[in-house]
């Protein structure tokens, strides 16, 4: 056991920075639109929307560790993960921004799947869902152990080694725009964070459709 | 309103100090070797003599002119042209096909499978600071090649210069350098504003009814937001940012093509045209955004004199880029950050009250601000120029 503990930890470590750079693009801007950013604020989004990775991590290396023998992600699940999550994203970004009353019935659907800590685990999970390497080693080990057990272990271990870089980022970012917000007023540093939200949600929807136009 | 200069003579000084620059770019710089070397050694010194002469030449008459911001105009859409036709030489050259096959891997493998190295280039302004430094692996085939894919050093190569430029001019960029804001300007004609798109500004009642108080702050602050956007998703596809303007990037996908064009129709075309003011830099330019942030400690500011100033509001009606309001004019404050020292203001003042001036002084440097403006455009468009001029060979 404490062989896979110790290659989950490196293989997570080793790939981290692969991790961060898909996660930071939804993170950061989820940080920076929450109300006053701070140190503490920043790591606890960072631990939620990791949450959610976890969540999707633990799901794919069961099915993938005790159902399939070997890795290969449908196109069809990557393309919808990664629609659904720029969709999340634009529709979060434009509720931020107002453009969503909840007066109406299509506002108070949006404000209820878009808003609080919830949305966080959902983009989690769905950045979770899209392939990248350290994701695919994982999972091509997690197909090699035999029981729920050690799968278990080895995808927890791999998720806390790549979210080490996460932890550090969420923190980062909710200082900096904490220190940020004492100089340009919170509701303007809000408004930046909501369109980049929408344009990178807008970015991830088009990749979504081009995947499903053109699937790798 | 005065001319820059008001001496002929000085200003056929600077003339000539321009014209000499632009000589010297377009000819000395460029020692050239391989295959190209007998074409480049018989039009070099005509190509540096002939963009000296019409930099000097138009330098003089900008800065000898009343007219400065329709001069302007017409050399800031001139960019425009020379930048796009030398896209079309360059797909004329290598054919639709290859180039958009190209188009799809050049961020990755600059030259396509089989290719030898050296044989295809595009006029990319991450060669210019390259060639500056004397370290342009030099045009093996035609223009100069970059080595790509690009690394840290190419990028620093890139944005160094980009920086300084942004640092020097800030926003001036926009109205004198840009060359894609030559296509809004384009289509910024008519003497009265066809949409008036009151949903966007800011108004208070006052006692003469509705004042116009600029833009709302959410308008304003988009482009902010897509810098930013811009900045985060540069984590997982390196580029450097002025990339974003580049149309070999645009061409590398249809859908991303599809969503360019009907911004660029939308923002460069169709509002410009309605509203008179340019759209695109105002609300959607991250790259106009990044020179924003840098105004604070630009060279430049356009300033009013109190003393002369009574408070027509002309410029405020003129104002391309939402810049100035009538509380700002009342309170005598500078244009904000937006203003890209295109200088319609200064043109339009009946009592000749605006001008640019050093920051954060009263010393007129409307000359200078001119002069080095011109003199940068010629530097960073000489990748546009060779390709037109060399290409077609």
């Amino acid at each position: 056991m404490d062989n896979i503990i110790y290659l989950g930890l490196t293989l997570g470590i080793g790939l981290s920075t692969s991790c961060a750079a898909l996660c930071t693009p939804v993170l950061v801007p989820y940080i920076a639109s929450s109300n006053r950013p701070s140190i503490m604020k920043g790591l606890y989004s960072a631990l939620i929307f990791s949450s959610g990775r976890l969540i999707s991590y633990l799901i794919l290396g069961l099915i993938f560790g005790l159902l399939i023998t070997s890795v290969e992600i449908n196109p069809i699940i990557t393309a919808t993960a990664t629609a659904v999550l720029g969709l999340l994203l634009t529709f979060h970004g434009l509720s931020i921004l107002g453009l969503f009353k909840a007066k109406t019935a299509l506002g108070s659907a949006f404000c209820r799947y878009t808003e609080g800590q919830r949305s966080l685990i959902y983009l989690g999970m769905l950045t979770g869902l899209r392939p990248c390497i350290p994701l695919i080693a994982a999972l091509t080990y997690s197909i090699t152990l035999i029981s729920i057990g050690e799968t278990i272990t080895f995808m927890m271990s791999f998720w806390l080694a790549s979210s080490a870089l996460i932890f550090l980022i969420g923190p980062i970012s909710g200082a900096v725009l904490g220190a940020t917000s004492k100089k340009i007023s919170l509701d303007r540093i809000r408004r930046i964070s909501s369109v980049a939200m929408v344009a990178i949600g807008i970015v991830f929807m088009v990749q979504g459709i081009s995947l499903f136009i053109y699937p790798i | 309103m005065k001319p820059a200069i008001q001496s002929k003579k000085l200003a056929i000084i600077t003339g000539f100090i321009v014209g000499g620059f632009a000589f010297w770019w377009y000819y000395i710089p460029f020692p050239p070797s391989g295959e190209w070397y007998e074409f480049y050694t018989n039009i070099s010194f005509w190509l540096g003599l002939g963009m000296g002469l019409a930099g000097g030449l138009f330098t003089y008459f900008i800065l000898n002119s009343r007219r400065m911001e329709r001069y302007r105009r017409i050399y800031f859409i001139s960019l425009f042209f020379i930048a796009f036709t030398s896209l079309v030489v360059v797909i004329a050259d290598m054919g639709t096909h290859t180039f958009l096959d190209w188009a799809q891997i050049h961020d990755k493998e600059y030259y396509l499978p089989g290719q030898a190295p050296g044989t295809l280039t595009y006029p990319c302004t991450r060669d210019v600071p390259q060639l500056l430094m004397g370290r342009a692996s030099f045009l093996r085939g035609v223009g100069w090649a970059a080595d790509f894919p690009s690394t840290m050093n190419e990028f620093l190569i890139m944005m160094i210069p980009f920086f300084v430029t942004g640092l020097f001019f800030s926003r001036g960029f926009c109205g004198w350098i840009c060359p894609f804001g030559g296509i809004t300007e384009l289509f910024v004609t008519g003497k009265k504003e066809r949409w008036s798109l009151n949903i966007f500004k800011r108004q208070t009642t006052g006692k003469r009814g509705f004042r116009y108080e600029g833009l709302k702050e959410w308008v304003k602050d988009t482009k902010y937001g897509l810098l930013l956007a811009l900045v985060i998703l540069s984590f997982v596809i390196a580029f450097p940012l002025v990339c974003i303007f580049c149309p070999v990037l645009w061409l590398e996908s249809l859908i991303v093509f599809s969503i360019i064009l009907a911004i660029i129709l939308i923002f460069a075309v169709v509002l410009p045209f309605m509203t008179k003011r340019r759209w695109f830099c105002v609300f959607i330019c991250p790259v106009g955004a990044i020179f924003a942030l840098l105004n604070k400690i630009s060279f430049f500011r356009i300033k009013m004199d109190k003393k002369k100033c009574i408070k027509c509001n002309d410029c405020v009606q003129e104002c391309r880029m939402y810049a100035l309001t009538p509380t700002m004019i009342e309170d005598f404050k500078s244009p904000n950050e937006d203003c890209i020292r295109c200088g319609r203001c200064i043109e339009v003042c009946p009592e000749d009250a605006m001008d640019i001036y050093w920051a954060g002084t009263s010393i007129k440097a409307r000359s200078w601000f001119m002069a080095a403006a011109i003199i940068t455009a010629l530097a960073w468009y000489a990748w546009f120029i060779v390709i037109i001029v060399g290409l077609p060979k």
